[in-house]
């Protein structure tokens, strides 16, 4: 471990780091274009420059190696100096269009010009010309923007392995592109967006949709796999405008899905459930007529694993008032799990929460509960049912949908129409994953939380809110409490949790102990 | 459509396949292969190669589009290259270029509409004894003049054409060549002729009598210093790959010859291959490789013909392969041909070119002799430091040191061009004073006119004024006036040559050769382009020279090769030593000397 100085400030180096890697681990910011944590260097972009004790010029930071004694300053005139010519040196052929530019407020080459107060150019020539076209479905680029630092290139060969995407021509004519009728077109595709430093990639579901200075954004966790990546929720007047990956070592690194980000887009689907037919009260109370009318074990329920914890925890509660024996999971799996040359997997299990509903429900009721549930209303052991799905476009087992219509009762809570939805005799709107607070516990059995980025529409409510009115309808609670107090009660019941609360779970989430 | 290679192309790729460490190493000559067996490199072509290779179709697509050479389905039958770069445009290389293009009615990269010939403007062709020059398909044609360039379209049209082998230009003077000796001799390109002029002795001494240590202490002790470019001490170089590394290690002969003004190893390649060969296992030995990689400019068909008839000879006579001169230290040379990239003439970027890969410069260090090719220790020698060799290791160091000064010994290749009474090449010890290669060697500027500048090593080296070509041709004297002998191309430029236009021309190569990897280079040249495009045509502004200055401050040490130092470097001496030839043309709001004595080539001529 070698002990360098940085600023005059000396500290201890895990071997083999970058004198970059080294200043940013210790709060001394740099600025840099080319070099993300999550791909190899490369050195081209020339923004990283600094001063060290080894050599007479100033280095690149980025590939500059740590050494036992080496000093490192990070600011001065010569260097700003190096800085702001690399500056000058890079708006030159940049088409300065920030205006109509969807990077902008959020762009690299905005934040560190006005930090070195590039206000004037001494360029007077034509600008250089380069192709403005669509890279794949989702992706588009501006290449007068590009600034050749090559992440996308090195993401594409590293991460995703697929190699779409590649520098072409040469000199200051260089631009990405991919080969003609081959588009990027991968799993992992819109990644390059969010590590182009500048806005010459562009996610064509963005491209004019929102300022980012007038949006909102939440920092929440994707519940399309139950990987449960690390995210940030855009949105603007309480509609979403994008979902992408925020860095998380324990979880996705800086990376997320295409599916992932995309298929937010069910959130304000027109399928989506706003208008109530009956309440959580009543729902509670209907149960409980065919729990006294047919004896314990005559209302059985079946929940998805894309509810939270605490709603998953409540409707545990609300099955055992209702005498409940038959639980039941709702999942969806999709494909084969998938993991990347880059380290990045992708589960064939879509739901966010399994893990969590094994926990809770026990294993048998995720891998043949659903059935069972089924089953016994055909026997017509089971006369009420109560359903909590919140699976996006979930396609109901067609033998349940037989099977709900010997039910005398059916309550469902879900957030989209579906054939369930159009027979329930209590039907309560639920919120999407966007719409509510509450926590996931992913495949590695780590905890993770959801924030709410904007109302639910309509009726909808947060089924933390309708499960605990019903339970409190049945007597079987006695106060309405928030997501975070749910949470509470979760963590006193279940081993693992520790006395984990929201704050400890925090941004980034927390592995249950063993 | 999709293609496929026929059986022996294909056989011909996985043998070559063989011979790289790494398949993907072999993209460069698939695409080569491509191109012989289709006659281009279309969409489809990339396709089965980037499949044959194992990488992706796109990274085949940055990689042929970073080099200039691979021919495109549009092209023509006739491939015209002219050069326009300095040392061409000073016997009218531009001019050459614009009469074609007006005959042709086609401008740079089209093709006539008849598909007979592609005009193509290009940079330096290093036969610049013989400008103007072009080279047509794999021919060059030296020395050319309007009815002889008329003449090649006719016969191209009427499908008369036919090749003509050049010859080559080694004027006689006082100094008795060393590596030049032989070159002129009938045949001496086979390997006959070398045995019988004691060739190969001195490898199977080196093999078998010294031990690898050794062989790196003569070679230190006689002072040899690299002939590419940087005078790196040959020796010393050696000494640095890492004798404890388990890794395999690999000698990389640089024959990318590239720097405008130089064109001495196109001539070694050609007619004295063996000499090269002979000193590749010399340095292989010493160094502890078996795997040498010959690595031609894209430009040299026929060196790259010739090369790999001496290797096939050297096979066959039992000096590579399992068992050179009886010892078991199995050698092997894999010739291997560039496509069009000055910059792979730097030797992290054409180590990158010889991994398949853009021509991107890597960072140092790690220098290349600790982690060079795919990562393993590397030593790159330029092939005429390779050829001085066997020479060391059969006379001793003290022979060399017959020639030159202390810190420069030895005998070097000087490239001379321009406005000379005798351009070609001179063999001379180094450290001889500029004035007596120019005036004495070279015959003085021709026609008795005035001398004006003498870019002394290349037109990456800070050109010289008429008051400063005392100086001594060695690396330490030149260093001294903040210029550098370089690959010692030294090119003269008379009175009548305007310096506004010498120096857009040589910035026009910079900014057409830069890789494009680092901000400040791949900017950097292009701005300067563009304001001496300015200058020449009657927008200069004042503010321009030191504008010029400080964008050169803004791109020397600050880039991982030194393509932007080599840039910089005449531009910071043509705008300060000529400052007011930049002011005459800003305030005429033109170039003074246009119109006057623009270059031309001869209208009649010898050929």
């Amino acid at each position: 471990m070698p002990k360098i100085k940085i600023n005059g400030k000396e500290t201890e180096v895990a071997a083999g780091k970058s004198v970059l890697q080294a200043c940013l681990d210790n709060g001394v910011f740099v600025p840099h274009y080319c070099w993300h944590p999550g791909l190899s260097p490369a050195g081209n972009c020339r923004m990283c420059l600094v001063k060290v004790s080894n050599s007479r010029k100033l280095e690149v930071s980025c590939m500059y190696p740590c050494t036992e004694g080496l000093e490192v300053t990070t600011e001065g005139p010569e260097i700003a100096d190096a800085r702001k010519d690399v500056l000058e040196f890079l708006l030159i052929n940049h088409p300065l269009d920030c205006p109509i530019c969807d990077k902008a407020g959020e762009c690299d080459l905005q934040d560190f010009t006005y930090a070195y107060r590039q206000g004037t150019s001494r360029f007077v020539e034509p600008k250089n010309m380069r192709h403005t076209k669509d890279l794949g479905p989702n992706i588009r680029i501006w290449g007068n923007r590009c600034i050749a630092c090559s992440r996308c290139v090195r993401f594409c060969n590293e991460i995703s392995g697929t190699g779409e995407l590649a520098l072409v021509n040469r000199g200051d004519r260089s631009v990405v592109d991919v080969f003609p009728g081959v588009p990027i077109d991968n799993p992992l595709s819109l990644n390059v967006v969010d590590i182009c430093p500048v806005g010459a990639l562009i996610d064509k579901n963005f491209l004019y949709s929102a300022r980012v200075w007038f949006a909102q954004e939440t920092e929440t966790v994707c519940a399309s796999c139950s990987r449960g990546c690390s995210s940030l929720l855009t949105t603007l007047d309480g509609v979403i405008k994008r979902h992408i990956a925020r860095e998380n070592p324990d979880t996705n690194k800086y990376w997320m899905c295409d599916e992932g980000r995309l298929n937010v887009r069910y959130v304000s689907s027109d399928k989506r459930l706003k208008v109530a037919r009956g309440t959580a009260g009543e729902l509670g109370a209907a149960a409980q007529t065919i729990v006294r009318k047919h004896g314990s074990g005559s209302v059985a329920g079946l929940v998805s694993s894309y509810q939270t914890i605490e709603e998953i925890f409540l409707f545990k509660k609300l099955m055992m008032a209702l005498k409940a024996d038959s639980v039941g999971v709702l999942t969806q799996s999709r494909g084969e799990r998938r993991t990347f040359p880059g380290g990045f997997v992708i589960e064939a299990d879509k739901t966010p929460n399994r893990a969590f509903a094994e926990m809770a429900l026990g294993p048998e009721a995720v891998a043949q509960g659903a059935g069972r549930v089924v089953a016994d209303i055909l026997a017509g052991k089971v006369r009420g049912l109560m359903l909590l799905n919140g699976i996006p476009d979930f396609a109901f087992p067609t033998d349940l949908l037989t099977a709900a219509e010997k039910l005398d009762f059916l309550g469902v809570m879900d957030i989209a129409q579906s054939p369930l939805s159009d027979k329930a005799h209590v039907l309560l709107p639920g919120a999407a994953w966007a719409e509510k607070d509450g926590t996931f516990l992913n495949v590695d059995r780590r905890v993770q939380r959801i924030r709410r980025a904007l109302p639910p529409p309509g009726a909808a409510r947060p089924e933390v809110e309708l499960l605990q009115r019903a339970l409190i309808e049945l007597r079987a609670r006695e106060r309405l409490v928030s997501a975070e107090g749910v949470f509470r009660e979760v963590t006193k019941e279940f081993a693992g949790f520790s006395d984990f609360d929201y704050t400890d779970v925090g941004v980034k989430g927390v592995a249950l102990t063993s | 459509m999709t293609l496929e290679f026929n059986k022996q192309t294909t056989d011909e790729l996985e043998a070559l396949c063989k011979r790289y460490p790494k398949r993907e190493a072999a993209l460069l000559p698939a695409l080569r292969l491509l191109e012989r067996e289709f006659g281009s490199v279309s969409e489809e072509g990339m396709k089965l190669v980037a499949r044959l290779i194992g990488v992706s179709p796109a990274t085949v697509y940055g990689v042929v589009t970073f080099y200039t050479h691979y021919r495109r389905p549009t092209d023509g039958k006739f491939m015209l290259q002219v050069c326009a770069t300095v040392p061409c445009a000073l016997k009218g290389g531009v001019s050459l270029y614009k009469h074609l293009s007006g005959r042709l009615g086609i401008t740079n990269g089209q093709t006539t509409p008849d598909g007979v010939v592609t005009l193509k403007k290009v940079e330096c062709l290093a036969n610049c004894d013989n400008a103007p020059c072009m080279q047509v398909n794999d021919w060059y044609y030296d020395r050319l003049t309007l009815p002889v360039v008329d003449g090649m379209i006719e016969s191209m049209r009427a499908g008369t054409w036919k090749p003509v082998r050049m010859g080559y230009n080694i004027p006689k003077h006082k100094y008795e060549p060393v590596l030049l000796k032989h070159v002129l001799e009938k045949d001496s390109e086979t390997i006959a002729h070398y045995l019988g002029r004691g060739g190969y002795k001195a490898a199977e001494k080196a093999l078998t009598t010294l031990k690898p240590a050794d062989v790196i202490d003569i070679v230190k002790k006689s002072g040899l210093r690299g002939r590419g470019g940087a005078g790196f001490p040959t020796g010393t170089k050696w000494s640095f790959v890492p004798q404890a590394s388990p890794k395999p290690r690999y000698l990389v002969l640089n024959d990318d010859e590239s720097e405008p003004g130089t064109f001495k190893d196109k001539m070694l390649t050609e007619r004295d291959p063996h000499a090269i060969i002979e000193g590749a296992m010399i340095a292989a030995y010493a160094i502890g490789s078996h795997d040498i990689y010959w690595y031609l400019r894209g430009e040299f068909p026929l060196g790259a013909k010739i090369a790999q008839q001496a290797v096939d000879e050297a096979y066959a006579r039992g000096f590579l392969g399992p068992n050179p001169c009886g010892t078991g230290y199995r050698l092997d040379i894999t010739v291997h041909r560039g496509a069009g990239a000055y910059i792979c003439g730097e030797e992290t970027g054409l180590l990158s070119s010889l991994e398949g890969q853009r021509g991107n410069p890597k960072i140092k260090p790690p220098f290349p002799a600790v982690e060079g090719y795919f990562r393993c220790p590397t030593i790159v020698n330029n092939v005429a430091t390779i050829a001085s060799v066997p020479l060391i290791i059969a006379n001793g160091p003290e022979w060399f040191r017959k020639w030159g000064t202390e810190k420069s010994p030895g005998t070097m290749i000087f490239s001379v061009s321009g406005h000379v009474e005798r351009p070609g090449l001179f063999e001379a010890p180094l450290g001889i004073p500029l004035r007596e290669l120019v005036f004495d060697l070279a015959g003085g500027v021709k026609g008795g006119r005035k001398l004006k500048a003498v870019v002394p090593g290349g037109i990456s080296s800070g050109v010289l004024t008429p008051e400063e070509i005392d100086v001594k041709m060695d690396f330490d004297s030149l260093a001294a006036i903040k210029s550098m002998l370089g690959s010692a191309g030294v090119t003269v430029l008379d009175e009548t040559v305007c310096m506004v236009d010498t120096l857009w021309n040589t910035l026009r190569f910079f900014h057409h050769e830069s890789c494009g990897q680092c901000t400040p280079c791949r900017e950097g040249t292009g701005w300067l382009e563009k304001i001496l495009r300015r200058i020449e045509n009657g927008h200069g502004r004042p503010e321009d020279l030191q504008l010029l200055l400080d964008i050169c401050d803004g791109m020397v040490g600050r880039t991982i090769c030194v393509l932007a130092d080599a840039a910089a470097m005449p531009t910071r001496s043509i705008v300060t030593k000529f400052k007011a030839e930049f002011e005459a043309h800003i305030e005429k709001k033109r170039c003074p000397m246009k119109g006057a004595a623009a270059p031309q080539p001869a209208t009649a001529g010898a050929h």
